[in-house]
């Protein structure tokens, strides 16, 4: 605390007893006592140094000020070296300077790289660009050219982060297509299968159950020679067959970890990469974890580190019983087929077979034998 | 009530109520004493201090006080001994 508020080293001359300095420790803190040729030395903040000259009085005591210290004499000192204001406002206004212009532009939301670039193109137009100054973006004005530009997103926003510009947007769900209930249309086959059942409430049936049908194949017509053009209507429900593979290993392997531990360290500005504390790794088999941050959330540079740590395992290779690795490639076939299964369909029948391949790995093959409706109105052309 | 009791039961050290001289040492080198009741004696080799119902004897070399006020004291330097004296009848 007496740096902050300033002391003084002083000495004591005279004969200085310790009822003397019994005394004067009641008025004053003191530090650094110690005996010396002419008296006493020590150290007292300043006011007490002041003060003290005033306590010495009729004591026979000499005070003597060796040296001064402390903030308030740097700031002394400070204001004989105008340079250093000088640079110090300069560095600051540097600073500054650089906290307000962009140095990063980024899009998130979308994972389609083209897109992406595409979009990064665009905001560089618009002057959303590295170098440029952040009140020199007008954010709503490429909010606005985002969305009429790119149709398919429904919303995009544009916020500024410390130094970086980051676009989020969102890609919209398309909107089913509504046909007018008078405009002429022919049902058509979404995929092939064996007609079950033919259900229709308006056109000309052109399949019936036990026909096999392809993609698009034309099953209720909007057109009757007698009638003319009309809006077909029914439903073509037909069996289809979907066919999932899973696989599982028969062996699985035991990871331990050793407790060796490696940490690799790197900091990384515009792209430069710079290790910090790198060790190389020489472990045979590891697991390994990622961290990874920015500093300074960004506010002046974009300055990102990123920490690899190599934890060493030790692999052993056991066999796995045969029932559960037959129940996972089977679930895992299971879950292949499920996703060929169109919606609304009901599964009629399964079948499952196993296989062994490359030696260590089981094959299952599921077919589902579904039953579904297959008919979709599309424009008679 | 007996002030030891209460410090007892409150949870407290003994000496936050009794006022007693505390004495806090770093290895051999550092000595802080805490309500003191005065200094007797100081050299380099040697520091005499009144404490409550004793006197420290503190000898060593190149002893000096870090701090010094009415209540604290430290004492750096080499200390080779630190004895505790009940004399009776004895003044600062």
């Amino acid at each position: 605390m007496s740096r902050l508020r300033g002391y003084a080293d002083i000495v004591l001359a005279g004969n200085i007893s310790v009822q003397d300095l019994n005394a004067l420790s009641g008025e004053v803190q003191m530090r650094m006592v110690r005996r010396t040729k002419e008296g006493v030395s020590m150290r007292v903040d300043l006011n007490d140094a002041k003060r003290l000259r005033h306590l010495l009085r009729g004591r026979g005591l000499r005070m003597r000020i060796i040296r001064r210290g402390g903030l308030p004499f740097v700031r002394v000192a400070l204001r004989r070296s105008p340079a250093f204001f000088v640079c110090l406002l300069a560095s600051l206004l540097l600073l500054w300077g650089v906290s307000q212009t962009v140095l990063e532009v980024e899009v998130a939301g979308i994972s389609n790289k083209p897109m992406q670039a595409q979009l990064l193109a665009m905001m560089q137009e618009m002057g959303a660009k590295r170098g440029a100054l952040q009140s020199a973006v007008d954010k709503r004005a490429i909010e606005q050219a985002v969305l009429s530009r790119f149709p398919d997103l429904t919303f995009a926003a544009l916020h500024q982060r410390g130094t970086k510009l980051e676009l989020f947007v969102k890609q919209g769900t398309p909107a089913p297509q509504v046909l007018d209930k008078n405009e002429p249309v022919d049902i058509v086959a979404t995929q092939p299968g064996l007609v079950s059942s033919v259900t229709v409430l308006t056109g000309v049936a052109q399949v019936q159950p036990g026909d096999t049908v392809r993609q698009g194949q034309l099953l209720v017509s909007g057109f009757d020679p007698a009638l003319g053009t009309m809006h077909a209507n029914g439903e073509v429900w037909a069996r289809l067959w979907q066919t999932g593979v899973g696989q599982a290993s028969l062996h699985e392997e035991k990871r331990t970890r050793t407790g060796q531990t490696l940490a690799q360290t790197t900091v990384s500005l515009f792209g430069w990469e710079i290790p910090l504390f790198k060790n190389e790794n020489t472990f045979e088999n590891y697991d390994f974890e990622r961290q990874a941050g920015t500093l300074l959330g960004q506010l002046f540079l974009p300055i990102r580190w990123e920490k690899k740590i190599y934890y060493e395992v030790h692999c052993e290779t056991l066999e796995r019983p045969i029932a559960q690795v037959k129940r996972q490639a089977a679930q895992r076939a299971l879950g292949d087929a499920l996703n060929l299964v169109p919606s609304g369909a009901s599964i009629i029948d399964k079948t499952l077979k196993y296989s062994k391949i490359r030696g260590d790995t089981l094959q299952a093959t599921i077919v589902l034998e579904t039953n579904a409706q297959i008919g979709v109105q599309v424009r008679s052309r | 009530m007996d002030k030891e009791k209460l410090a007892r039961q409150l949870g407290v050290p003994r000496s936050t109520l009794t006022g007693e001289t505390r004495l806090h040492m770093e290895g051999d080198s550092r000595l802080i004493i805490e309500a003191h009741q005065g200094l007797l004696e100081y050299s380099p080799a040697c520091i005499r201090v009144r404490a409550t119902g004793m006197v420290l004897h503190i000898q060593g070399q190149g002893l000096f006080m870090e701090a010094l006020t009415a209540e604290d004291l430290v004492v750096l330097g080499q200390i080779d001994s630190l004895l505790l004296n009940k004399p009776k009848g004895e003044r600062a």
